[in-house]
């Protein structure tokens, strides 16, 4: 606004004094107040989010006590919680009967650190069983990464083992989101309000285009169409992936340890005198190659290593081990099902010690 | 540091309240600690290449004057440091892996090893303000300092000093050296820009460039979903740099100085040539007056003027980064002025009473010959960028094309905004009644009470449409 903010020479008139400036921040600082009974109008009957930071007001799907009564019955001593590697990977009733104890798990795909923290939290420790291990299986930077499966499309499996309020969890995204200063945005919405009306203005900014192109019947065809230009496997091959190698904030593990989930899931194995174990599966390797792994990866690897040990944790790490060959991987980084059984007794061996 | 982040607030709030509590003497070295811990605020030992490039300018400049007769060697050893590190940090791995082909076809040891080191930020536009000193200096426009503290201060003035404006020694030195007085209305105007800049930057910068990360981050995007995207980027571009000059402006005017204008309305040009006179103008001078004219500009006949302009747009693009799209984009730009120097002089003027009817016409030709020129800037892939600009338009289906309308759409409501100030400063510009650029010292009840409405606006639209993808400055990574 070069000339925007250049206001006209006032001809005539005696012209307000110094203090009358004092006008700007006033205004600047009550006209968002407006925002208020707007606020309150669109929450009136809407549900409180457990996650606040990414919403006031959510409607969500209910906790679902599947995995609860599961490991209430079976009082596993190991638990394995993780999302689709765990589950192209493990066989829970072939690994309680290699290691001839009770082990079982907290499985869901397209998962990421919130839904594992909490699951820890709400069906482990909710179950009211103190496993002797958990582990929990991850990929390159997920485990530092608390938005990580998080969004509208994967939100749904957070809701099924969240409560009806997740501080901590709500602590890390908004740290994520927010950065060290994240509780000033909370002041504000705090003083204005304004979350509420942001989500519906969002929500208002989104539709508008798609129905005024197609009409209000065809506007979800033309969003969907929309969706499936950008889907995965219409990404370049870097970014579909999903590697974020190049991502120099993701791969700074001390820039983003402190905007994560994993001290407080290290923190509440600890305090329940739970063996903590991070499991670092091997992505896809080349036919004769590990996996190619960025100096940003590899540095982050042994900084999270590093603070795991020294927090009691143990880390166990797959990238680069040689009984892991490309033919036993099917899509991506999956692994095929007919190497499920072996895979679990390779890892029962590696980790003998973690079993004994 | 960077401007959209509360550390940077707590940190301007502090540094302006202890500066108007110094004396003069005191405010410049505080200045430059702040500008100091502002630059290494993330990367401390960045502070070790201004700071010797500042030492060997300060003496380099010095020793012009005192020793007149070896003037040259001195304005060699300023250009041959500062170029020599922007070479190093910025253009090493480039040109190593460019020529690494050549020698190899050539039968040469092909073995030139590429550099692993952080690009430091705003490198581009300190050395060039700092260049600008000593051959200001050298030229006898401008005296030599002897005080290392002030020319330093020049250097690192934080408000400009990681994306520009890129001042001029002449401008901005005594600025430094002057006695400065708080002034309410400097303050008001400041806050003003400030503002504006940050509206631009969190709501409109921020929001397009979600848009056109999403549709770059597509390995083959059809034609309308293409130019969308590039549309997209074009927004961001503007708004993101805009921004960051304008918030530099605010900030600047609170501690007492007066910064250049960056950007002039730039998508209202009326051509190519008016289109560098409003696009970044700090730096596009630069190169017009530091190279371009020493080149010899326009006074050795027309094929030499073009061959000039070409090379000057070619230098700039290179300056922008160290990849050969940005040097297709400077050459594309300088095609484009040399084209527009050949029309102005063969063919025929539009009878005056149509100028005003073509107008709507040569603006919107620029901004669409400005977008193909960002299509090259935004896709640093070369292989695809040649896809990219051979896209057959007709290849769409209607849905693809409707999908690609319906983003566009979704960009309206951030350029509405941008637009309107456009259409506001143009029709000023060209209204008698108001005198453009000069801030009035008394704003009358009304006018205040519609700038705090205006404050109070963008707070509001920065908390409800501020874009949770917080992306840094594009002009950061030059």
């Amino acid at each position: 606004m070069s000339s925007a903010v250049s206001s006209p020479v006032n001809p005539s008139g005696r012209p307000p004094r110094p203090w009358a400036l004092a006008l700007l921040p006033c205004l600047a600082l009550c006209l968002p107040l407006l925002l208020r009974p707007v606020a309150a109008t669109l929450t009136a009957d809407a549900t409180p989010s457990y996650l606040p930071s990414l919403g006031a007001t959510y409607a969500r799907r209910a906790f679902d006590p599947t995995f609860r009564e599961d490991i209430r019955r079976i009082q596993p001593k190991y638990v394995l919680i993780g999302d689709s590697m765990l589950g192209s990977r493990i066989d829970p009733r072939h690994l309680s009967y290699v290691i001839k104890q009770q082990a079982w798990w907290v499985m869901q795909p397209g998962t990421g650190p919130a839904y594992w923290y909490l699951a820890l939290k709400n069906v482990v420790l909710g179950a009211d069983v103190r496993p002797k291990v958990v582990f929990v299986f991850f990929r390159d930077f997920n485990m530092t990464d608390v938005m990580f499966r998080l969004d509208d499309q994967f939100r749904w499996s957070v809701d099924t083992v969240a409560g009806p309020t997740e501080p901590e969890l709500d602590r890390a995204v908004a740290r994520r989101l927010e950065g060290t200063w994240y509780r000033v945005p909370r002041a504000l919405d705090a003083v204005y309000g304004y979350r509420p009306v942001r989500e519906a203005a969002d929500q208002a900014l989104r539709r508008w285009p798609p129905r005024l192109l197609a009409g209000p019947a065809h506007a979800e065809t033309l969003q969907s169409h929309l969706n499936t230009m950008f889907a995965l496997e219409k990404l370049r091959p870097a970014l579909a992936a999903d590697m974020a190698s190049g991502d120099s904030e993701l791969g700074d593990f001390h820039r983003m340890l402190p905007r994560s989930i994993l001290p407080d899931l290290i923190a509440l194995a600890r305090d329940n005198g739970i063996t903590l174990c991070l499991v670092r599966v091997q992505r896809r390797p080349g036919p004769h190659a590990p996996p190619p792994q960025s100096a940003v990866l590899q540095r982050y690897v042994a900084d999270l290593r590093t603070y795991v040990e020294r927090n009691g944790a143990v880390f166990h790490d797959d990238t680069g081990d040689p009984d892991y060959p490309l033919d036993w991987y099917t899509d991506g980084d999956h692994m095929a099902g007919r190497h499920r059984q072996r895979y679990t007794e390779l890892f029962a061996q590696k980790l003998a010690d973690v079993f004994r | 540091m960077i401007f959209h982040s509360l550390d940077f607030l707590v940190f301007f709030v502090v540094t302006v309240a202890v500066y108007w509590a110094l004396p003069h003497r005191w405010q410049n070295r505080w200045l430059l600690v702040t500008s100091y811990f502002f630059y290494g605020y993330i990367h401390p030992w960045f502070l070790g290449l201004i700071a010797f490039s500042t030492l060997v300018d300060w003496w380099a400049a010095r020793r012009m004057e005192s020793d007149p007769v070896h003037r040259r060697w001195y304005l060699g050893l300023s250009i041959g440091t500062n170029m020599g590190m922007l070479g190093f940090f910025k253009y090493f791995n480039f040109f190593a892996a460019n020529l690494s082909p050549i020698l190899a076809s050539l039968g040469l040891a092909s073995t030139i090893p590429s550099i692993t080191v952080l690009l430091p930020v705003g490198i581009s536009f300190f050395t060039f303000q700092a260049l600008s000193y000593t051959i200001d200096v050298y030229r006898g426009h401008l005296r030599a300092r002897p005080s290392l503290v002030d020319v330093a201060t020049f250097v690192a003035l934080f408000p400009q000093l990681v994306a520009g404006p890129i001042e001029r020694a002449s401008a901005l030195l005594p600025q430094v050296e002057a006695r400065r007085t708080f002034s309410l209305d400097a303050a008001r105007t400041g806050l003003l820009l400030m503002a504006w800049g940050y509206f631009k930057k969190l709501v409109v910068a921020d929001s397009a460039g979600v848009i056109a990360n999403k549709v770059f981050s597509v390995e083959a995007p059809g034609f309308a979903l293409l130019w969308a995207g590039v549309f997209a980027f074009g927004l961001q571009i503007y708004a993101d740099f805009s921004a960051y000059s304008d918030i530099a402006r605010g900030t600047a005017r609170w501690l007492g100085f007066d910064l250049m204008v960056n950007f002039d309305q730039p998508y209202f040009a009326l051509g190519p040539r008016d289109f560098w006179r409003r696009w970044h103008i700090s730096l596009s001078t630069w190169f017009r007056d530091y190279v371009y004219i020493p080149l010899g500009g326009s006074r050795r006949g027309l094929p030499r003027e073009l061959g000039h302009l070409l090379l000057t747009f070619l230098l700039s693009g290179l300056w922008h980064g160290a990849s050969w799209n940005f040097v297709m984009w400077g050459g594309y730009h300088g095609l484009l002025l040399v084209l527009s120097r050949l029309a102005g002089r063969w063919l025929p003027s539009p009878p005056p009473s149509a100028v005003p009817l073509l107008v709507p016409f040569r603006i919107v030709g620029m901004v669409l010959l400005a977008h193909v020129g960002w299509l090259m800037f935004r896709e640093t892939d070369t292989a695809m960028l040649l896809r990219h600009l051979t896209l057959s338009p007709w290849a769409d289906s209607a849905l693809d094309r409707q999908a690609a309308l319906t983003l566009i759409l979704m960009l309206l409501p951030w350029a509405a905004p941008v637009f309107v100030e456009g259409v506001w400063v143009e029709w000023h510009r060209s209204s008698p009644r108001v005198p453009p650029g000069h801030p009035s010292p008394h704003p009358d009840w009304p006018q205040l009470v519609l700038q705090g409405s205006f404050l109070g606006a963008i707070l509001i639209s920065i908390l409800l449409f501020r874009s949770t993808a917080s992306l840094d400055f594009i002009y950061f990574q030059f």
